[in-house]
């Protein structure tokens, strides 16, 4: 259990007078410092499951750990202090200025004033706010993409180990959407946080997460990377989940690294080059764009490691579609 | 008319300490009453039906009524108008009590929850700040009507302003019967509007619109 963040066993939660349990018997495990997308339709339980981790709601039955403690018998505040917690509809306490929201979780936990200070302006410089014009603002001040970002900053301001996001961008436009999604995911990067983030929406599950729970009636139908979700469908359920996203999204989720082949030939000074976490539809974009039918892949500093061609990109798309086909 | 007011001036202030007084009492008793209840009922929602109905019948009894049914309970002055005060304006102030508290947005009290503030702090930091505006509305509305209600107390034997309206309307003093309107009403107003200033200025806060 030793790099489980977070481990369910066996949970099950039926509310009262409901007929059928809400989350049925679910085991799942979740790896220290992984971003987990939780995709499934509305009312399948995916609230429920995140409301349990932090005993917002209380498990009928079975256990859940999280950093190998049994949940049930840490005192409740001192469980949720440890644990960022982001909603949709953010909560921002609107008598407060957005320094004093952030500053709530650090003052409790009793750090001194200048490092309140100084968190603070590190949170709002990480969401991309300048604290200079948002510390002294109220929350009506904000538009609702900053109001998440502040969010998404006070959950983060006791430095919690884990992130607990119920569909925190649904209610933003697509466009303020997709940049948070990028900010979220280089965060985690730095940060390497666990994150447990709940979400309807498909494309959204397969671009952030690095592993995906596919929920159903209050059951987990598989829990896998989005490029096997894609490409080994556990079972009708999910291949008709998956199989209504097109070849783009496909390719969306798959990553130059595990397309790559090894550089022959000359490398071209005017060939493009993209990074080994780019994703293939990405790729295909510059492709289609530029003079070559191929890029370079090169790594974190900026060596060339691996070339992508248009033929690579087909034989791995026909190849994911034959195998979600089988 | 104002010879009146120049010669009785000292005993109208003292029935107008006597007014003020008893509206305050009224007010603090019945906060600590009320407050506590309006929370649990804000909780306990099943609750709010019986209670607001218990709350609404004594509400209806007329006040001659209550104040004479208090006489051989505790007998004459002060102490029956402050209970019969203080059982009349439970309804307002419980009713918004517990509206003051349900009014508060739940996600932003599931935010505080997740975060781990403790129910005390969520209480006094969160609930209770926002809570305030309508609370203190119905602190208003309960003391401008506590100070008409208060006037028939002097019936009982317990002093204020009444006591110069009785007076006058047993005399037919017009003098006395005006300056006692008067008094009263200005009373009345100066709560009404120190009342409002404060639930405005409590809003305004709430929305973090105070600057
Ligand atoms: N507090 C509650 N009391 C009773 N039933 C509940 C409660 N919360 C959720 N449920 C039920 O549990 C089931 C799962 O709800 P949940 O909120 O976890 O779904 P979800 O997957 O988050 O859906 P959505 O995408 O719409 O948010 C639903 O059938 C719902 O009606
Ligand atoms: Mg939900």
């Amino acid at each position: 259990m030793a790099n489980h963040s977070i481990v369910f066993d066996k949970v099950t939660k039926r509310f009262p007078k409901a007929d059928k349990p809400s989350v049925n018997e679910v085991s799942l495990q979740i790896e220290e410092g992984s971003f987990v997308t939780i995709l499934g339709a509305s009312g399948c339980g995916k609230t429920t499951l995140l409301k349990m981790v932090n005993r917002i709601y209380e498990p009928t039955s079975g256990r859940i750990f999280v950093e190998g403690e049994d949940v049930a018998t840490v005192p409740v505040t001192q469980l949720r202090r440890k644990i960022g917690y982001v909603i949709q509809q953010v909560g921002l306490f609107p008598h407060m200025t957005i320094e004093e929201n952030i500053a709530t979780v650090p003052r409790i936990l009793g750090w001194d004033n200048k490092q309140i200070d100084e968190r603070i302006d590190e949170l709002l410089e990480l969401v991309h706010l300048p604290p200079k014009d948002f510390r002294k603002r109220y929350p009506r001040q904000l538009s609702g993409g900053q109001q998440q970002r502040v969010g998404l900053a006070r959950a983060m301001a006791g430095n919690p180990a884990i992130m607990l996001m119920d569909e925190p961008f649904g209610a933003i436009d697509a466009i303020t959407r997709a940049s948070l999604q990028d900010e979220l995911i280089q965060i985690q990067r730095r940060l390497h946080k666990t994150i447990l983030f709940v979400t309807h929406d498909i494309e959204e599950a397969l671009k952030l997460g690095d592993k995906i729970v596919i929920m159903n009636n209050g059951e987990i139908q598989q829990y896998d990377t989005p490029f096997h979700i894609i490409t080994q469908p556990a079972n009708a359920f999910v291949s008709r989940l998956v199989h209504s996203e097109d070849v783009l999204k496909r390719l969306s989720v798959m990553k130059a690294e595990s397309v790559m082949t090894e550089i022959e030939g000359t490398v071209h000074p005017n060939e493009i080059r993209v990074s080994k976490e780019e994703n293939c539809k990405t790729i295909l974009m510059h492709i289609l764009k530029s003079e070559h039918d191929s890029v370079i892949v090169e790594d974190g500093n900026q060596t060339p490691v691996g070339r992508v061609t248009l033929a690579h990109l087909k034989i791995h798309e026909a190849l994911s579609q034959s195998l979600s086909a089988s | 008319m104002l010879d009146y007011l120049l010669k009785y001036y000292d005993q109208i202030l003292i029935q107008f300490l006597q007014h003020l007084v008893l509206t305050v009492s009224t007010l603090v008793l019945a906060l600590l009453f009320a407050l506590p209840v309006g929370f649990l009922l804000s909780r306990v929602k099943w609750l709010s039906v019986p209670v607001l109905s218990v709350l609404g019948i004594i509400y209806a009894i007329p006040s001659l009524a209550l104040f004479a049914m208090l006489i051989p309970l505790v007998g004459l002055g002060v102490k029956p108008a402050i209970i019969a005060l203080v059982a009349y304006s439970q309804l307002i102030l419980v009713r918004n009590v517990m509206v003051g508290f349900q009014s508060v947005d739940a996600s932003i009290i599931e935010a505080g929850k997740g975060m781990g503030l403790s129910p005390a702090q969520l209480f006094w930091k969160i609930e209770w700040p926002l809570a305030l505006p309508v609370i203190l509305g119905g602190v208003r509305i309960a003391a401008t009507s506590t100070i008409g209600i208060a006037t028939i107390a002097a019936w009982i034997n317990a002093g204020g302003l009444g006591k110069i309206l009785f007076e006058g309307l047993y005399q037919n003093s017009i003098p006395k019967i005006v300056w006692g309107t008067v008094f009263v009403s200005l009373l009345a107003i100066a709560a009404n509007q120190l009342l409002l200033w404060l639930e405005k200025r409590s809003a305004l806060r709430a929305r973090g619109e105070l600057s």
